[in-house]
């Protein structure tokens, strides 16, 4: 009997296995990670739409803790340029439409009994992520030429380790997070990755929080297929309000970035100002 | 700050930064080569790279000499005209070839002024400074064989590119058994559907370069190294076959060009690490880069 197996036996006769449930204790559709696997429409400056979604599939109490396993998946669909118009209530960029898929397997672990030992709101949580993404384009419907992306970079297989923390100080709620990023040799154009992640609310009222989420990543360059890639870095913030329900929240934001583009123009780098909604399922 | 916030909720803004590049490799050295030299053409030895000038040649065996001392040059010209040709204001001009057997197979173009009147091929004894010319000859309408060759497996073949309109200069390839070097008949042209053959007509284009192309053996396949005259770009096409297959170029680097690019070939003679390519080319005289790959490139 595989050792897979025998785990899989010991949580099915675990008295407190639940299934289909928040991916989390530690809610990261908060983030400002362009990586976040939620419901997203980026309307301002280009029009990014991303279908994305995160859940456990079983959680387990284990003595003090919660364990928690899953998978999170995305799709997104991006106009390499600006949005200019309103086409079919959805906002229409110019250029190619640039696709990103990316879907992770993840082990989640609540601390709840440490949690409350560092402070009365404290929770805190590790996870372990694999993660698969590839980025693709649309090329021409018309007879036109494909167009040559090989000196693009490619994001491919990684393991990715987060520390989270979430407190609470008066009517202020934060929730921060460390990310590290390990990418599989001769599998992606990057070696490995770092990222901070903060999340502050005001949760005085309980139907609307103004919130603040920055992020900053970046990303080591390596070699693939005889190619070498340069580091890339990416910091952001979203500044809104989020509307807050039992399931998550609807967050509508303002963005601002600076560093390089996601996807198949990875190499880009630029600054943004854009405007989002927004739908997280988590607390 | 107002119009700030309302620039940003009515149409989000972009600001480029900069586009990076990603490489498949890295300059490791572009020195001036000492001396007033322009951009050679070359026959490829297996210890060395004979650069070959309208009136003077020499065969360099390391890049890292002929960058500190400049070539030991040869004075005068590796062949010269008849004395028909020379009466009729006939020159010539070297072209490159290929090496077999130890011997140097040199192509060379006769013109009057900017009339392409044919090519000639001569044949360059090991050890020896003087070209023999040989009977074989074509007509600009039967080949075009000015972009060096190389020898793959039972049968030379010589590359050529023609300039056939604004921009657009096909490059083809021909071939002859090498035991038939010496027969202008044996050259044929290839076609990827049915083929060596003898109409120019019927030779599948490999590629599209205004400027210098040059293919050398390059692991288990095959290098088409080109730049590009305008930009001053290096590209590089890899194929397993010499004759064909050649896929999508890949970006080397670039040099400065004020006008055209001179020269830009590259000298597999003087490859002493495999992933290292030596080219040459002309700006304020004669330059060689040395280029490195990091890996096997796709």
């Amino acid at each position: 009997m595989t050792p897979a197996l025998i785990t899989a036996l010991v949580v099915w006769a675990s008295p407190g296995l639940t299934f289909l449930g928040p991916p989390r204790a530690i809610s990261r559709g908060w983030s400002a990670s362009r990586d976040t696997p939620v419901m997203n429409l980026l309307v301002l400056p280009r029009d990014v739409r991303t279908a994305g979604g995160e859940l456990a599939m079983a959680t387990v109490p284990v003595s003090g803790s919660t364990l928690r396993t899953g998978f999170a998946g995305l799709l997104e669909l991006e106009s390499e340029g600006e949005t200019i118009a309103f086409s079919n209530v959805f906002p229409k960029g110019t250029g190619a439409i640039l696709w990103r898929g990316s879907y992770a397997y993840f082990v989640a672990w609540a601390l709840d009994a440490l949690g409350p030992k560092l402070c009365d709101s404290c929770q805190l949580e590790l996870a372990l992520t694999y993660r698969h993404e590839s980025q693709h384009y649309t090329g021409s419907n018309h007879g036109g030429e494909g167009r040559d992306m090989t000196h693009e970079p490619y994001i491919g297989d990684d393991f990715i380790l987060d520390a989270a923390m979430r407190h609470r100080a008066g009517d202020w709620l934060f929730v921060e997070r460390l990310v590290g990023m390990s990418f599989l040799p001769e599998r992606s154009s990057y070696a490995a990755g770092v990222g901070a992640d903060l999340h502050v609310r005001w949760v005085r009222w309980s139907r609307l929080h103004p919130f603040v989420s920055l992020y900053a990543e970046r990303l080591f360059g390596d070699d693939l297929n005889g190619r070498r890639y340069p580091d890339a870095y990416l910091v952001r913030g979203l500044a809104g309000i989020a509307l807050p329900s039992a399931l998550g929240d609807i967050l509508v934001y303002l963005s601002a970035d600076v560093g390089h583009r996601k996807g198949i123009v990875g190499l880009t780098e630029e600054a943004t100002l854009g405007l989002g909604v927004r739908l997280s399922i988590g607390r | 700050m107002k119009r700030l916030w309302v620039l940003w909720l009515l149409g989000g803004c972009v600001h480029p930064i900069e586009e990076d590049r990603s490489s498949v490799g890295e300059i490791v050295r572009d020195c001036r080569v000492p001396g007033d030299l322009g951009a050679p053409v070359s026959l490829e030895y297996p210890d060395g790279s004979l650069w070959i000038w309208d009136d003077a040649s020499a065969f360099v065996t390391s890049a890292d000499e002929v960058c500190a001392t400049g070539p030991a040059l040869r004075p005068g010209p590796l062949l010269l005209p008849t004395l028909e040709e020379q009466a009729g204001g006939v020159t010539l001009h070297p072209t490159g070839g290929f090496v077999h057997g130890g011997a140097g197979y040199l192509f060379f173009e006769q013109r009057a002024g900017d009339e392409l009147l044919g090519t000639g091929m001569c044949v360059l004894p090991q050890g020896e400074t003087t070209c023999v010319r040989q009977s074989a000859s074509w007509s600009p309408e039967e080949r075009v064989l000015n972009r060096g060759g190389v020898i793959d497996g039972d049968r030379a073949l010589v590359y050529g590119c023609r300039r056939v309109a604004a921009f657009e200069s096909p490059c083809v390839v021909s071939g002859a058994p090498l035991d038939r070097l010496g027969d202008p008949a044996a050259y044929q042209v290839w076609n990827v559907f049915s083929g060596w053959q003898d109409d120019l007509t019927s030779a599948s284009a490999f590629a599209d370069e205004l400027g210098p192309v040059t293919v050398s053996p390059y692991e288990d396949g095959w290098l088409a190294v080109a730049a590009d005259i305008f930009t001053g770009t290096f590209r590089v096409r890899r194929s397993s076959r010499a004759a064909a297959d050649f896929g999508h170029a890949v970006e080397l680097f670039s040099v400065p060009v004020s006008g055209f690019l001179v020269g830009g070939r590259e000298h597999a003679g003087l490859r002493r690490e495999p992933r290292t390519l030596h080219l040459t080319y002309a700006s304020d005289g004669l330059h060689l880069v040395s280029f490195r790959f990091y890996g096997d490139f796709e």
